[in-house]
């Protein structure tokens, strides 16, 4: 948790607000003939009303209790007096009083529950009645007032207080929340964020690097938090809680996570060794003209009931490579590695493509590919959003190829996903490399 | 090169020189009629053109990126099968001849799309290792420019795409006791607004480094381009001003920042992308001097929205 420090209105600072009868005066004090009490002439009474605890939520019963002090000579706070002690306020139940005295201390604590009606900022006067055993005759009331400060936490979105809503929403749509302390009496309190789901704080994708950004344990005590919702699900219930002192406020706003449904369907083609490829001789999976290529993506998207205007795009990820190659002198090389496979993104649109190759030429006897990828269908609704990953599919192609003459090659055997099927998908892409950068190697 | 070494005999003469280099820069176009076609449109469909790093010491890798984005309304379509075979480059020298390629082995073929779609307002973007096709191992200037097809509508056959033109130093002063760094790379104003560009500039060296602040520019000696890569001149009467000088010394570690108003020097009043190189004369050992480059910054200038 972090503290923070809230700029504050003066006027409801003095949360121990000592009212000091004897050395200062207030304007709360209600009397100045302190010789009535009998009490000590440098310092008799000190009426010291003060607010211990004060949370109250506006959905809740939660109690609170104000403590007043009166300090003398031997003081006392009759509670079987009527008027003794009492309390003034708006929405407030009447409190139940416990007076103790200690020496030369009364403490009246009046406990309260809140009731429905309070409301935040409420201001409240406690008054007591202090009488000295040392002077049985007087009998004078002592007035002290104190503001307690009812706050409670709250939810904030757009510049609108969404504590105790329900909020449907969408994956990948930024939530930005604010929580905040009502009313902002600047007051130094710690807070926690608690939201349930996959949620992230970004997600950048470049050729070069594809991550994501997960929210820190800092984010999650910020009195701001901006994130995304990966996954869908219904009656999420954010908080957002605010200690103060030894009590706390929960502030719950339920959001409806939307997420489209998706399908992607795939089409797959044969492996080769010959110049039917689209960069000349090549072993290859398919080829890039339509109805040849290696596989063949489809998508199809429905947004929830709401929403509309959102956009797709395909990011490929190769798994992993391996390549090899052997000269004609019997030397190996090799190409291995991962990454993001060439273009960010790989392509837009309802359908792709893809037919991967390696050229083959008459430097070389022997040509191996073994490559594993995943396409990602990505997401990204309209306004203010990241793309988010909604079906993904796995496939493979292998083969190897021998040079049996000049421009001649034989395929010895080779594999490939055959329509593989794609899946849910809530895990991003994630790359530091691209493909396009592997280079070769010397051995097998 | 020319424009920039000269600018060391005179304060602001590298601005100048700019000038003149603009003046020039048709004999660069010249070099081929694809040219003149940079940074202009095709069927809504640009390509952006950046340097990684715009200087680079002789051997070093030269990386550019490319973004073709599709600012049109309709949906365009090009075939994609490795940066090294989708594009193609012309890199001309100081004097403007064009470069011969390099003979490069056929790519490894991962993502190979027929037809791949570039809906409006998407883009896809990848990088060229220039230097895996281009001999660059030479001090001097060189200026880059992509070119990329894209089907016509009828999708029978394929019209280029061109990039604007890069400007890439190779040298051999570049320093290594100092990062020029820009805190934002890509700033987008609307006409009129005044346009800044912040530099930072840090000490990696491990003793105290004097430093000259010179005018509005900070020391800075600038190179802004428009949209087809062609460098725009200073706003009349700028170069001739008595720029004050203020002497520091940068401790090590540290970081000195300096925002250059761009829009009282250049004339940034018409709308779309500008590309605004920096470059830096800091100290070096033995008493000598050494440059640094930041990253390019590209400024896009939209027209105010109508109400």
């Amino acid at each position: 948790m972090s503290t923070r420090k809230a700029s504050g209105l003066g006027m409801l600072m003095p949360l121990l607000f000592m009212v000091s009868l004897c050395l200062t005066g207030t304007a709360n004090a209600e009397f100045s003939d302190r010789s009535f009490l009998g009490f000590t002439p440098h310092c008799t009474v000190i009426i010291a009303p003060y607010v211990n605890a004060v949370p109250i939520s506006s959905t809740s019963t939660e109690l609170f209790t104000i403590t007043v002090n009166g300090n003398g000579d031997n003081p006392i706070i009759e509670p079987g007096e009527a008027g003794n002690v009492h309390l003034s306020g708006n929405g407030i139940s009447p409190p139940t009083v416990n007076i103790t005295t200690s020496g030369g201390t009364a403490k009246a604590s009046l406990t309260a529950p809140a009731t429905t009606s309070s409301s935040t900022g409420e201001e409240y006067t406690a008054t007591i009645y202090v009488h000295s055993t040392s002077d049985p005759h007087v009998h004078v009331p002592r007035t002290g007032e104190t503001h307690v400060i009812i706050w409670k936490a709250q939810i904030w979105e757009n510049g609108g207080d969404i504590t105790g809503q329900t909020h449907n929403t969408i994956v990948g749509r930024k939530v930005p929340l604010v929580g905040k302390m009502e009313p902002d009496a600047g007051l130094s309190y710690a807070q926690s964020w608690n939201i349930p789901g996959y949620r992230i704080a970004g997600w950048a994708a470049s050729e070069s690097l594809g991550a994501v950004a997960e929210l820190t344990d800092n984010d999650l005590v910020a009195d701001h938090i901006d994130y995304f919702w990966v996954d869908g699900g219904e009656g999420r219930q954010v908080t957002h809680t605010i200690y103060y002192g030894n009590k706390s406020n929960i502030a719950t706003t339920t959001f409806n996570v939307k997420r489209p449904t998706a399908s992607v369907t795939t089409e797959t083609n044969h492996v080769a060794a010959d110049a039917n490829y689209v960069n000349g001789l090549a072993l290859h999976f398919g080829n890039v003209t339509d109805g040849d290529q290696g596989i063949k993506f489809t998508q199809s998207v429905t947004e929830p009931t709401g929403f509309t205007g959102g956009d797709t795009e395909w990011v490929q990820i190769v798994d992993a490579t391996y390549r090899a190659r052997q000269y004609n002198n019997g030397d190996w090389e090799h190409l291995s590695g991962s990454g993001l496979d060439t273009e960010y993104p790989y392509a837009t649109g309802t359908t792709t493509d893809d037919s991967p190759g390696t050229v083959l030429s008459d430097t070389y006897k022997k040509k191996t590919v073994d490559d594993y990828f995943t396409m990602y269908l990505m997401y990204i609704p309209t306004g203010d959003s990241i793309y988010v990953p909604l079906r993904e599919v796995s496939w493979f192609w292998s083969g190897t190829t021998t040079r049996t003459g000049p421009g001649t090659w034989t395929l010895d055997d080779d594999s490939h996903s055959t329509d593989p099927s794609d899946e849910n998908c809530t895990t991003y892409p994630e790359w530091s490399s691209n493909v396009k950068d592997l280079t070769w190697e010397s051995g097998l | 090169m020319l424009e920039i070494y000269q600018r060391r005999l005179l304060p602001w003469c590298g601005i100048m020189l700019a000038f003149s280099f603009a003046v020039s820069s048709s004999a660069y176009a010249q070099a081929s009629p694809l040219l003149e076609k940079r940074g202009l449109p095709v069927a809504g469909v640009i390509l952006i053109a950046v340097l990684q790093k715009t200087a680079v010491a002789p051997g070093d890798q030269v990386m550019l990126s490319l973004t073709m984005r599709n600012e049109g309304i309709q949906p365009q379509h090009y075939r994609a099968l490795h940066p090294l075979l989708d594009y193609s480059l012309i890199v001309q020298d100081d004097k403007g001849q064009p470069l011969p390629q390099i003979p490069f082995p056929p790519p490894e073929l991962f993502a190979t799309i027929g037809k791949a779609l570039l809906a409006p307002n998407r883009e896809t973007s990848t990088s060229y290792r220039v230097t895996q096709a281009f001999e660059l191992n030479t001090v001097g200037t060189y200026r880059i420019t992509a070119s990329r097809k894209i089907f016509t509508p009828d999708e029978t056959h394929t019209t280029d795409v061109v990039s604007n033109t890069v400007i890439l130093h190779v040298s051999d002063r570049l320093s290594s006791d100092f990062m020029l760094t820009v805190p934002i790379i890509q700033l987008s104003v609307v006409q009129g607004e005044p346009v800044d560009m912040q530099c930072v500039l840090k000490s990696i060296s491990t003793t105290p480094a004097p430093l000259t602040l010179e005018g509005p520019a900070c020391g800075y000696t600038l190179q802004v381009q428009d949209f087809r890569g062609d460098l725009l001149p200073p706003k009349p009467g700028v170069a001739m001003a008595g720029p004050p000088i203020t002497r520091i010394s940068l401790p090590p570690g540290e970081g000195l920042a300096c925002t250059v108003r761009l829009s009282e020097i250049y004339d940034l009043s018409k709308t779309g992308r500008y590309f605004v190189t920096a470059m830096r004369e800091v100290p070096a050992a033995g008493g000598k001097t050494a440059d640094v480059y930041p990253p390019t910054v590209i400024i896009t200038v939209t027209a105010p929205a109508k109400n």
